[in-house]
C-alpha cells in the first residue's frame, strides 16, 4: 500500500514537482507558471521584426528568396530535397472564391519559440532582441527543432560546405534558418537583404524594424492597419507579421 | 640536528614545487612552425602580444564567442573573421596547409581544429561578399541573370 502510494507520488512528482523545478514558480499544488528556460527578452531594448503586406507581394516574384540566399551564401547543391531554404514563397488559393495570393515565409522569430523549448543542448536560443538563432557550436544535429517548428522554417545541412560567407558560418550536421540578417543588425544596419531586394524591385511589400519602438515605421504601420500572424492560434507571438492574409 | 630537519622541511616543498614547475613547463607551450611556413600578417600589429596569441588565441575566441553569438556583443579585436582577414592570404588553400596561416601551425603542432567546418577559411576580400568587395546590387543582378528557374523554393498551398 505504502509502496503503491510512493510510486504514485513519484509519478506525481515527475509530472508536477519536476516540471515545477524547471518552471520555477508553483502557484498552487499542481498549478505552476511556465517560464521559458532561456533568459527572457529585454522589454526595454529593441525587438526586431518584419511586416509583410501580401497585397503588394507580387505573384511569381522571388527577389527576396534570391537575395537572402545570395547574402547568406546558401547555394543549391543540385539536390532540391535536401537543399537549405531560409525563406520560401508560398502561393495561397482560396478554393471557395478562387482568390490567389503569394507571400514569403521565413523563420517567424517567435517570442515563445517551440524550437528553443525542445532543443536538448540550448543551441536553439532567442537573443534579448528577439532574434531566434542556432548556436552551431553546440548544435548536435538532432533536428528536434525542425520537428517542433510549426512554420517548417529550419533546414538541416546534409553535406560538407565550402566558401561560406564570413558573416554566416554554416556547416554539415547542424540546423539553420533565417537569422533576421543578424550580421546587419549587429553592424547597426536597419534593413535586411530580403527587404532591400523587395524595395529595389519596387514592390515595397516588406518592412523591417523595431517592434518595441512606437515611432518606428513598422510599429506605426502595425498600429494604423490590421495585421495578423500565421497560425496565430498557437500564440507564439511571432515577430514576423502579415497584412492581407 | 634540528637544523638538518628544518633544512629538510624547507627544502621538501621547494623540491616539490620545483618538480611541479618542471612538469608543467612543457604544458601550454606552442611550438611555432619554421618561419618559412608562417605567412606574413597583413596588418601592422596583432590585437594582443604574440606570446599571448600563440598560447591563448583559442581561449580568447572561445570565451568571447558566446557573448557575440548569444547577445550580439561583438569585440572586433577578438573576432574570428578579424583573425582570418589579417592572417590568411586570399590565395590560401586549407587543403595545402603550407599556404594557410592557421592550418600550417595546427598541422605542425598536430592539433586538430573544427573551426573551418563552418567558418570560411578565407579572408572576406577573397569571398564574394556583398558587403566587402562586391556591390550588393551588382551581385544580385549577376545572380538574377544566372537564374532561369522563375520560382525556386515555391510552395503551392490551396485552402480547401
Ligand atoms: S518560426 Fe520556427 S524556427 Fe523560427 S522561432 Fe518560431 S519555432 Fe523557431
Ligand atoms: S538540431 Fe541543433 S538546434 Fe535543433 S534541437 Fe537539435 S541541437 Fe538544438
Ligand atoms: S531577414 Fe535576412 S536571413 Fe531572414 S529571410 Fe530576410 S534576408 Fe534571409
Amino acid at each position: 500500500m505504502s509502496s503503491d502510494n510512493s510510486a504514485q507520488l513519484s509519478r506525481r512528482q515527475f509530472i508536477t514537482g519536476a516540471a515545477a523545478a524547471v518552471a520555477g514558480l508553483t502557484i498552487a499544488p499542481g498549478v505552476f507558471l511556465l517560464k521559458p528556460a532561456e533568459a527572457a527578452q529585454n522589454p526595454d531594448g529593441p525587438r526586431w521584426g518584419l511586416l509583410i503586406d501580401t497585397s503588394k507581394c507580387a505573384d511569381g516574384c522571388t527577389a527576396c528568396v534570391r537575395a537572402c540566399h545570395e547574402e547568406n551564401g546558401v547555394r543549391s547543391l543540385g539536390r532540391p530535397e535536401t537543399d537549405a531554404q531560409w525563406i520560401r514563397k508560398v502561393n495561397l488559393t482560396d478554393r471557395a472564391t478562387g482568390h490567389q495570393h503569394s507571400l514569403p515565409v521565413m523563420c517567424q522569430h517567435c517570442e515563445n519559440p517551440p524550437c528553443v523549448d525542445v532543443c536538448p543542448t540550448h543551441a536553439s536560443f532567442i537573443r534579448p532582441d528577439g532574434v531566434v538563432l542556432v548556436d552551431k557550436h553546440t548544435c548536435i544535429g538532432c533536428r528536434y527543432c525542425m520537428m517542433a517548428c510549426p512554420y517548417k522554417a529550419r533546414s538541416f545541412i546534409h553535406e560538407a560546405l565550402t566558401d561560406q560567407k564570413p558573416h554566416a558560418p554554416r556547416g554539415k550536421g547542424t540546423v539553420e534558418s533565417c537569422t533576421l540578417c543578424v550580421h546587419r543588425i549587429d553592424r547597426g544596419e536597419r534593413t535586411t537583404a530580403c527587404v532591400e531586394a523587395c524595395n529595389r524591385d519596387g514592390h515595397q511589400a516588406m518592412t523591417f524594424g523595431d517592434l518595441h519602438d512606437p515611432d518606428s515605421e513598422i510599429s506605426q504601420r502595425l498600429r494604423n492597419y490590421g495585421s495578423t500572424t500565421i497560425r496565430a492560434d498557437l500564440r507564439l507571438n511571432p515577430a514576423v507579421r502579415y497584412q492581407g492574409i | 640536528m634540528p637544523s638538518v630537519l628544518t633544512r629538510a622541511g624547507l627544502s621538501l616543498p621547494a623540491l616539490l614545487a620545483g618538480l611541479v614547475f618542471f612538469a608543467l613547463s612543457g604544458c601550454g607551450k606552442v611550438e611555432p612552425p619554421p618561419a618559412s611556413l608562417l605567412a606574413e600578417a597583413r596588418g601592422d600589429q596583432c590585437v594582443e602580444p604574440t606570446d599571448v596569441m600563440r598560447r591563448d588565441h583559442m581561449k580568447i575566441l572561445m570565451h568571447e564567442r558566446d557573448e557575440a553569438k548569444r547577445y550580439g556583443r561583438r569585440n572586433p579585436d577578438h573576432s574570428f573573421v578579424g583573425c582570418v582577414d589579417c592572417h590568411v592570404s586570399p590565395t590560401a588553400n586549407r587543403e595545402d596547409p603550407s599556404t594557410h596561416f592557421c592550418m600550417a601551425c595546427h598541422e605542425f603542432n598536430a592539433v586538430r581544429m573544427d573551426c573551418f567546418q563552418c567558418h570560411t577559411d578565407r579572408p572576406s576580400d577573397a569571398v564574394a561578399s556583398p558587403h566587402r568587395s562586391v556591390d550588393l546590387h551588382e551581385s544580385i543582378e549577376r545572380h538574377l541573370a544566372g537564374h532561369t528557374d522563375a520560382t525556386p523554393n515555391a510552395v503551392e498551398i490551396s485552402i480547401p
